[in-house]
This record gives C-alpha cells, sequence and structure tokens, in this order.
C-alpha cells in the first residue's frame, strides 16, 4: 500500500467509513510506515479535538425577534384549541349542579316560610295564613 | 410518561402543520450551531448575526420546499451555506489567507503551554479558520456537525466522493498546520 492510499483510508477510518476488509492492510501499512503512523496520530487528535469546538452563542438580538413563534403559538392555540372533558368528571359536574339547584331550591323554600311567619307574627296574625279564608259576600 | 424530545422530523411536520412552537424549538435546537457556522464561514460577527436571521427566516417561509427523505439539519445548513456564499460574493469576501498547497507555520511556544488541553482546541480552531472555504465548511459539516457524507453533499450541493476527497485534503492541510503543536 503506498502512503497516499494509507492516508485517504485513514480519513475514512476515522468518520467509521472504511470497508471492514481494508482494515488489516491499513493497521499493516501503519506498522511499518513511521510518516503515515504520524499522520494517523496527529489526525486522530484533531479530530478528538475538533468535536469539542465549542458553539458560540447566538446574540440575544436574534433570540429576542424569533420569540415571535412561541407568541404567535400562543394566539394560534387560543384560537384553535379543543377542549375536552371525561365521562366521569362530566357525571360529577353534572350531580353537582343537581345538588347545587336543590340546596338553592330547598334553603329558599325554608327562607320563604321563615320570612312568612316572622310576617305573621308582627301582624298579631294567631291564625295561619293557610287557614285565613276570605268572605266573598 | 414519555419525555423523549421530538425528533427533527416530527418537528418538521408540526411546523408545516401551522405549530409554531414546533419551529420555535427547531429554532432552540439550531440556532447556535447555525450562527457558529456562519461565524466560522464569515469570520464577522454582524454577517453571520444577519445570515443566521436570514436562514432562520427562510426555515419559517420555505418549510414545505423540504422535501421527503432529506434530514432536516443537512437542509438547514444547506440553507445557511447558501446566505453565506450570497454574502461572500456581494461583499467580494476572499475569507483570509486559506491554506491550499503551501503551509505557512509559525514557531510553537512552550512544551508546558501546548500540553495545555484547551490551548490544543484553540490552535485546531485556529487552524480550522486556516482552511479554504470549501474545505473549511465540509470540515465543520463532518467533525463538528457530525453529518454522514450524504448529509454533507446533500447540503454543500455536491457528491459523496467530492465530499471525501474534501475531507481528506482538509485533514492533510490541518495536520500539517498542527504538526508543531501536537
Amino acid at each position: 500500500m503506498d502512503c497516499l492510499t494509507s492516508k485517504v483510508q485513514i480519513s475514512q477510518f476515522l468518520d467509521n467509513e472504511l470497508p471492514q476488509e481494508l482494515l488489516q492492510p491499513l493497521f499493516y501499512h501503519l506498522g511499518e510506515c513511521e510518516e503515515c503512523r504520524n499522520f494517523f496520530v496527529r489526525t486522530k487528535v484533531v479530530h478528538e479535538g475538533a468535536k469539542n469546538v465549542e458553539y458560540a452563542a447566538v446574540p440575544k438580538e436574534l433570540d429576542e425577534k424569533f420569540a415571535v413563534l412561541e407568541m404567535g403559538e400562543k394566539n394560534v392555540s387560543l384560537m384553535n384549541r379543543k377542549f375536552t372533558i371525561s365521562v366521569p368528571t362530566a357525571i360529577y359536574s353534572i350531580g353537582a349542579v343537581i345538588v347545587m339547584v336543590l340546596f338553592i331550591y330547598v334553603s329558599g323554600t325554608i327562607q320563604e316560610k321563615q320570612i312568612a311567619e316572622q310576617y305573621r307574627q308582627t301582624m298579631n296574625l294567631t291564625m295561619p295564613f293557610s287557614e285565613i279564608s276570605y268572605d266573598r259576600n | 410518561m414519555n419525555t423523549a424530545p421530538l425528533s427533527d422530523e416530527e418537528l418538521v411536520s408540526q411546523f408545516r402543520n401551522g405549530h409554531l412552537h414546533a419551529g420555535s424549538i427547531l429554532y432552540s435546537r439550531y440556532k447556535n450551531a447555525i450562527y457558529s457556522f456562519c461565524l466560522r464561514m464569515l469570520e464577522d460577527s454582524d454577517g453571520a448575526k444577519d445570515t443566521t436571521q436570514e436562514t432562520f427566516l427562510k426555515m419559517m417561509t420555505k418549510i414545505q420546499s423540504l422535501e421527503q427523505g432529506i434530514a432536516f439539519k443537512s437542509w438547514l445548513f444547506s440553507v445557511a451555506r447558501n446566505e453565506v456564499l450570497m454574502v461572500v460574493r456581494r461583499k467580494k469576501i476572499v475569507p483570509m489567507e486559506k491554506y491550499d498547497d503551501e503551509v505557512n507555520v509559525t514557531e510553537p511556544s512552550t512544551p508546558l503551554t501546548l500540553a495545555i488541553q484547551s490551548e490544543i482546541h484553540e490552535k485546531i480552531e485556529q487552524a480550522i479558520q486556516k482552511l479554504k472555504i470549501a474545505y473549511r465548511e465540509t470540515y465543520m459539516l463532518r467533525e463538528i456537525e457530525g453529518l454522514s457524507y450524504e448529509e454533507i453533499a446533500q447540503a454543500t450541493g455536491s457528491t459523496i466522493s467530492a465530499v471525501k476527497s474534501k475531507l481528506f485534503k482538509s485533514r492533510v492541510a490541518l495536520n500539517e498546520i498542527l504538526a508543531p503543536f501536537i
């Protein structure tokens, strides 16, 4: 194997793109050729080092501009959102409404009777309203 | 509960259906990568900011043109690359002195300094900047972004064999530039 072929294959090897059957001849050559061995070591160091190169942070100004995506989503989602409710929740809700209506009706009736009783006592009526009969003549 | 982040494909699909939040996630996922790519290509922070902005605006307006079978990441980098090349052409920028065939190597400083890992990273970063623009973009897409040969070919509009060739030449160049330090 010549050195140029060896170096091309080293490049592919580092990218995990070198076919399996070419590995043995490559490493055989590396065992014999110091120049290619040095190339391999240095290229591998750079290859590993390049993976750790850090990203530069995008300017805040751009983040602010693209925040419109989030804001837009909120507006769109309110317009198009579908509301769902589970069956047990629906049953509990209906039950709660019925209980509330009954409570209002019963407490209203009791209160009505109390007011009527107070009025009767104020007017010194001895007979309950229900027993008062009117003479139409 | 499944907390796995959504894939690019899922986000693209949602974004296409009008869910802007999916676009917001894609922006957050790639903003620094795209900005760094533009910055390393142009070596100008204002230019990098503008091209990053244009890239994501195009993402928002042209997402429907992303064809089936093409990875979103390579598509986004191809958009960024086109934006960068437009700026280069408009301003007729010749990005610094670029490594081609000759190598200009400065003498290394003390061995102790060279032993520091961060210093090596810095040297690598500087060496990448010395590559020709065509080699640099291919090298960055492979080594920093981890794109496959096929994805790089899609992003740069070239062939897989051309990608292999550029990567090899980039590595030879970096090897020579960094030989005194490693």
